[in-house]
């Protein structure tokens, strides 16, 4: 396991300091220390600020303060994982295979730029990577890499 | 008292019944049977995770300030139907 793209709930859990957010936590450092190379998908992005922003505001955080406070922990993201773009054209020819368009966007991103060995890991059990990719929890994406640690 | 709980692959504890604790802490034994352990979890591998999780935590907490406090979980499901609506909105006359 070598690349693994996170999916936007789980990129959420960690931002926004959700309950069960600390497995995610563990595979976020394991990328920092250079174990694999952690992806977000650029159309991912807009997604994330925007829900970023709606969750601060609706904790009572003043509007410039949410905004301000928003664009650092889309930096620290940025810094944190590698940014996968969108292949246009490419993409159409096989979005028509998937149930859902924002999935097929961030699994097409992936095994275009990165190959089918690359891992998805998100909290939805019914992510759609159209049959292409492995799509795990971050907990079974965790015990996978301990699985690999003790054979070792 | 003896009570029969459920140990899951991430560590969790799951009590049949709702258990109120009266002091703290509360000594427990726990006999977990030898055919339901595949393999130990090396003592480095545990130790580098704990670490991570306060590094990680740390960081943001730096960035969120007061406002870093534990969320509720929330299904990806909502995280999707929020997105959606604010499409709605934003594109519909």
């Amino acid at each position: 396991m070598k690349d693994i793209v996170f999916d936007v709930n789980v990129i959420l859990d960690v931002l926004l300091n959700r309950q069960g957010a600390k497995i995610a936590e563990q595979l976020f450092k394991q990328v920092q220390t250079g174990r694999f190379h952690g992806w977000v998908t650029a159309c991912s992005l807009p997604i994330i600020e925007y829900l970023v922003l709606r969750e601060l505001k609706a904790s009572g955080v003043e509007p410039q303060k949410a905004a301000s406070l928003t664009i650092q922990l889309m930096n620290w993201l940025s810094h944190s994982l590698k940014s996968l773009s969108v292949p246009g054209q490419e993409s159409l020819k096989l979005l028509g295979q998937s149930k859902d368009f924002e999935d097929a966007q961030i699994a097409l991103s992936a095994l275009l730029e990165l190959g089918d060995k690359a891992v998805i890991v998100s909290n939805d059990k019914r992510f759609d990577a159209m049959g292409k990719l492995t799509v795990l929890t971050p907990a079974a994406c965790l015990e996978k890499l301990e699985q690999v640690d003790n054979k070792q | 008292m003896h009570i029969n709980a459920l140990l899951n692959s991430n560590g969790q504890i799951t009590f049949p019944i709702p258990l109120r604790i009266k002091t703290e802490p509360v000594k427990v034994e726990i006999i977990i049977p030898d055919n339901a352990i595949e393999t130990m979890i090396p003592r480095t591998t545990r130790e580098n995770n704990k670490h991570s999780i306060s590094i990680i935590r740390q960081q943001i907490n730096d960035i969120l300030g007061e406002y870093a406090y534990e969320r509720p979980m929330s299904c990806p499901a909502d995280d999707k139907m929020a997105w959606h609506q604010h499409l709605e909105q934003k594109y519909t006359i």
